[in-house]
């Protein structure tokens, strides 16, 4: 082999390869934006793109099959394990549905750069989820988090959009800024910047509850609770996600939270164990605060996309559950609830995307009226995400919110049930108030596009939709299936 | 392909089917959604039929297989997989739920031709078959009651299925409520088994209910029976069957008749193993049973529309059933189960003939003389009654009489109270039925035949006939499968799963084959007295019978005006005042936190900014303070 025979030091491509497959088509299709004449390019570089979450998707599920022991990878940057495996496999499966979703977007002349932020972006995520440095941590961040920016800001026709992805910077610079300082303090106390051997160097030194250390934990957290738009950190949220355009919203609140979460679960139960009494009842007081705001403020929102915004802080309050229960169930529970929700997530927003192409304007619950009668399958589609998002059966929602609430309760903290229960309670409202918009008001406020006539048929999106509509409905079926997956990709941590 | 590969092909295939016409909408053709249907009922019916032929290739001992897809879910110690059945007793089911609802699915593209929402119907039809097949395959008791609340579904959305008629939406919800009550005591029971047990394996729970104790065992015995009774419309729970047949009539012989209802029969036997450990309240079944037959069919007597006479006779017939398996003479319940299904799917579809050919009409006093205008019909629809009044040579013949004759072998003073009920319903049953066939076929035309009969139109398409035609010829010789005294084909095909734990004895069965037949006859007889010969006038109606024993007058004012009246106190003293006020302050109280939630969202990087800014000062500050 050539590598060897100049002696660099080896590098398991494999462990790479979604990352590097969704780079790879990100750099075709800013080829593409230059190379190719725009009526091909939205066919081109959507395919490419489809194409790469496909590749991804396989590389993840490989990586998946043959790392039952967890590797280290570029002298420690990286690690190959199932864990990252798995979480990799819900963002690609949340970035191919996007890219169905995004097919009749409105991008003028931008739709090359579009697909290839989108797969840059997918590609850092999928490269933090295996991160086990602070360095790389930092770095694959501001790697999908600058991609996000600009795709925020693509459309900029669409009102808000600019402002939504400024907005995002500015408060997002702020998170980044938090997390690398909470690093750097780390580093100060320990001396390390690989996950375990903070944990080593705080044993071995006797640094538990150093006071640098413990600043350090609290600004890494306050930076990780804003990626996954966790109360108090939350306040971004529904302008960002009211403001970017439809799909990336969609893809934000499914790949973004996803990838936050998953990122928060390995950072703190690697390098903090033993500061785990403090970032447990830290986080389950940001799931209490996300519950709360989340599902108040969802009940007075009149526009589709804000309330589905606050959903998804509420949400971020559920799956923080799992995560503050700090046990095995626990990193089982948040791995299984990941795969609904990033369904769900995408699949509703797919459906508000529809509907706003179809008007022309913002979607509200006044001019989604009528939606179930007038195109029965995203009606009917809406419908079971926001069963799913109130987790009820038949849908994978209820068993991630089941397994959720079962390891706060193994952990002894029927408190945190109790105030997740309530919050349902209390969520049934908006979501139903949603269902019955569709179905139950007299469709005659409704004013569709001013073109009139059928509206066109949006294939790719109906087929995003279908296919985040079968995880939905699957995940509920295939429960132990699913939870032997999350069984043994949780097993690569150590609680 | 192994009897395993063809149960799930079996139970997946109506699935399918509802899947394909709902998604399909109107891309498909009303006609085409019936074909749909149709052909996956006929595909669930071959695989049943390849399972069953592959089953009698093995040694009776190596019949019972348990093929599990996968655990669905896992809590605790306790593991639901999802997974089938494939033994004698779920075959038998199979076929029968198949065989006899394919006929009817067939029958109905023909009946329900022209109805405005066919799709509707018949994605709802495949939903009950599927759901039936569930309940019937399902490899453990989780999976049962799926398939008891499925098809209790599928019933209430077919009975109301002409749900711009306010009978049928009223009938509907009766059917529901009732339902639900067995439904939750079925769950009762199932949550007992959990407790004691652990499990709802059946094979399992099976060995492990030997260790509990007797009050245990009653009351999981007791919440399985009042699921069953509530199903299949016994005593107590059941006024909801009559009203049921506002549904279409294809409905009514496939859910109302031979399938859904008979499934508490299916229950019993299928927990068996539990009921003879409570053998009290396998006792109160056949008594529910056997007091059930003939009440029904006193009620029978009376009633003036045909389908509802059918569905008192229903109603009878189950009781037999009930009896049959509440002595432990599973086979013969079963068996009942099987004859019932052909001749009274056949009853239903022959007179759902008559309805259509009289636009609609249900009401026999304005019918008579049909037999010169339908003959066809009324050939079927006399091999049907014959059948069920238990004339020889039709199969109702040979499986009523072994249930008569279980009651001989049972003995003590409950066993010939029971005979006694049994074959005084064997006279009632001759009686109503020969009614009915005489005021419908014999006699003089009423004048509105005359007017609503269109001779063009004849009988019907053949869509309707052939099914009926199939059907009698099911009703004629299935009772051949066990002939007493000679062969066992449902005996010894059911002896692994369902062992009988009597025998009866060939004096036993002769006793009880004549005397069932001699007053089966006498109560033909009558009616012939009565409405043909017309040596009397018809008897006035018994205001009991009439009022069906005043059961909805009971539960009017036992369960429903109570309610009503204790709701209209409640409202009035501590609804409107307390709840209403307290929630009404609750909602305002959440709107107003929202709102203000909402109001913190000011839309400024600043105040973004500085809420990171501030909830991060406080994280460190209380870090740093409580480390």
């Amino acid at each position: 082999m050539l590598a060897s025979a100049i002696h660099t030091p080896h590098v398991d491509w494999f462990a790479m390869s979604p990352a590097l497959t969704l780079l790879g088509a990100s750099a075709v299709c800013l080829m593409a934006a230059v190379l190719l004449p725009v009526a091909t390019r939205r066919w081109f570089t959507a395919w490419v793109t489809a194409g790469a979450f496909v590749g991804a998707f396989v590389a993840a599920a490989l990586l998946y099959d043959r790392s039952p022991h967890p590797q280290e990878v570029i002298a420690g940057a990286i690690v190959r394990d199932r864990f990252g495996a798995l979480a990799a496999l819900i963002i690609c499966g949340a970035g191919l549905a996007s890219v169905g979703v995004s097919w009749r977007m409105r991008l003028r002349a931008h739709t090359a750069e579009y697909y290839a932020l989108l797969a840059a972006a997918a590609g850092g995520m999928v490269f933090l989820v295996t991160a086990t440095n602070l360095i790389t941590v930092f770095l694959a961040l501001e790697w999908f988090s600058i991609c996000l920016y600009i795709l925020c800001a693509i459309d900029v026709d669409l009102e808000g959009s600019l402002e939504a992805g400024l907005k995002y910077l500015v408060v997002g610079g702020f998170g980044s800024a938090f997390l690398l300082f909470g690093s750097a303090l780390v580093y100060g106390s320990t001396g390390k910047v690989g996950f375990a051997d903070i944990a080593r160097a705080t044993a071995a030194q006797g640094l538990k509850h150093d006071s640098l250390l413990v600043a350090g934990l609290a600004m890494i957290l306050a930076g990780l609770g804003f990626k996954a738009s966790a109360a108090p950190f939350h306040m971004w949220t529904p302008d960002v996600y009211e403001g970017a355009p439809t799909p990336v919203t969609g893809f934000m609140a499914a790949a973004t939270k996803t990838t936050a979460l998953v990122l928060t679960l390995r950072l703190l139960t690697t390098a903090f164990p033993q500061e785990k009494q403090l970032w447990t009842i830290a986080l389950a007081v940001f799931a209490v605060a996300s519950l709360a705001i989340g599902n108040l403020a969802a009940l007075v929102q009149r526009n589709v996309k804000r309330m589905l915004a606050y959903s998804s802080i509420s949400h971020a309050g559920f799956m923080l559950i799992p995560i503050a229960a700090g046990n095995a169930l626990g990193g089982r529970a948040l791995l299984y609830y990941l795969i609904p929700y990033s369904a769900m997530s995408v699949a509703a927003f797919a459906v508000v995307a529809a509907r706003e192409r179809e008007l022309g304007q913002a979607v509200t619950f006044e001019n989604i009226a009528g939606l179930g009668w007038e195109r029965p399958f995203l009606g009917a589609a809406l419908w079971a995400c926001m069963l799913g998002f109130a987790g009820l059966p038949l849908t994978g929602g209820f068993v991630g919110k089941f397994y959720a609430f079962s390891a706060a309760y193994d952990r002894g903290w029927v408190w945190l049930v109790i105030v997740g229960a309530v919050a349902t309670a209390v969520s049934l409202y908006y979501y139903f108030g949603l269902v019955r918009a569709l179905y139950m008001r007299a469709p005659s406020a409704v004013s569709l596009a001013p073109s009139g006539g059928q509206p066109p048929r949006e294939l790719a999106l109906q087929t995003a939709v279908l296919g985040c509509l079968a995880v939905v409905v699957a995940s509920f079926f295939a429960v132990e299936p699913l939870i032997k997956l999350a069984r043994m990709a949780a097993s690569s941590l150590v609680f | 392909m192994t009897e395993i590969t063809t149960s799930w092909i079996c139970l997946f295939s109506p699935l399918v089917a509802v899947i394909v016409i709902a998604l399909g909408g109107n891309r498909f053709s009303r006609r085409a959604a019936g074909v749909i249907a149709t052909g996956s009922v006929a595909l669930s019916f071959a695989a049943a039929v390849v399972a069953f032929a592959t089953m009698l290739t093995r040694a009776p001992g190596n019949r019972s297989h348990l093929s599990t897809a996968w655990t669905w879910l896992s809590a605790g110690n306790l593991h639901f997989g999802l997974s089938v059945l494939v033994d004698p007793l779920s075959v038998f089911m199979m076929l029968v739920v198949s065989g006899v609802g394919g006929l009817i699915v067939l029958y109905s593209i023909g009946y329900m031709h022209g109805d405005d929402e066919e799709r509707r119907y018949f994605a709802y039809m495949a939903m009950f078959v599927f759901s039936m097949l569930l309940l019937v395959q399902g490899g453990n008791l989780i999976l049962l009651l799926s398939g008891w609340g499925l098809v209790g579904l599928s019933s209430y959305l077919l009975i109301g299925f002409w749900h711009e008629r306010p009978a049928a939406i009223a009938a509907a919800k009766k059917a529901f409520v009732m339902n639900a009550i067995g439904d939750a005591t079925f769950a009762l029971a199932l949550f007992l088994l959990i407790a004691k047990t652990g499990t709802l394996d059946y094979g399992l729970a099976f060995s492990k209910a030997h260790g509990l104790s007797q009050t245990v065992l009653i009351l999981i015995a007791l919440g399985l029976l009042g699921g069953a009774v509530a199903k299949s419309a016994q005593l107590p729970l059941h006024t909801w069957l009559p009203d049921a047949m506002e549904g279409p009539t294809p409905v009514s012989a496939l859910i109302h008749a031979a399938t859904m209802v008979t499934a508490g029969v299916y229950l019993i036997a299928r927990t068996a193993p539990i009921f003879q450990l409570a053998s009290v309240v396998q006792d109160t079944a056949a008594a529910l049973g056997a007091v059930t037959l003939v009440m029904a069919g006193l009620i029978a007597l009376v009633q003036t529309d045909i389908k509802r006479v059918i569905a008192y006779s229903t109603m009878s017939q189950i009781g037999y059933m009930f009896l049959g398996v509440g002595l432990g003479a599973y086979a013969s319940g079963m068996f009942h189960l099987l004859t019932h299904a052909f001749f009274k799917a056949l009853l239903f579809l022959a007179a759902g003939v008559v309805i259509h050919a009289l636009a609609g009409e249900q009401d026999i006093r304005k019918m008579g003389g049909l037999r010169g205008l339908m003959p066809k019909t009324y050939a079927v629809f006399l091999v049907g009654a014959l059948s069920l009044a238990g004339i020889p040579p039709f199969s109702g013949f040979f499986s009523k009489d072994p249930i008569i004759a279980a009651t001989l072998e049972r003995g003590g003073a409950f066993g010939y109270v029971m005979f006694v009920l049994a074959i005084g319903g064997t006279f009632l049953t001759g009686l109503y039925t020969f009614r009915l066939v005489f005021r419908v076929f014999h006699g003089d035309r009423d004048r509105f035949v005359d007017e609503t009969f269109d001779t063009h139109h004849g009988e019907g398409p053949l869509v309707m006939l052939l099914p009926v035609g199939v059907l009698a010829i099911g009703a004629t010789l299935a009772g051949w499968l066990q002939v007493p005294g000679g062969w066992h084909g449902v005996s010894s095909w059911l002896q692994p799963v369902a062992a009988p734990i009597l025998e009866t004895t060939n004096t036993q069965e002769a006793i009880a084959s004549i005397v069932s037949v001699v007053l089966g006859l006498a109560g033909a007889g009558i009616a012939w007295w009565i409405y043909i010969a017309r040596r009397r006038p018809a008897p006035a109606a018994v205001p009991a019978f009439e009022r069906k024993f005043w059961f909805d007058e009971l539960y009017d004012a036992l369960f429903h005006r109570p309610a009503v009246t204790t709701a209209k106190v409640l409202y009035a003293l501590v609804e409107g005042p307390l709840v209403g006020g307290s929630m009404a302050g609750i909602a305002e109280a959440v709107r107003g936190l929202g709102t203000g939630t909402g109001r913190l969202q000011t839309g400024l990087v600043r105040t973004y900014a500085l809420a990171l800014a501030a909830s991060l000062a406080v994280l460190a500050v209380v870090f740093l303070a409580v480390r």
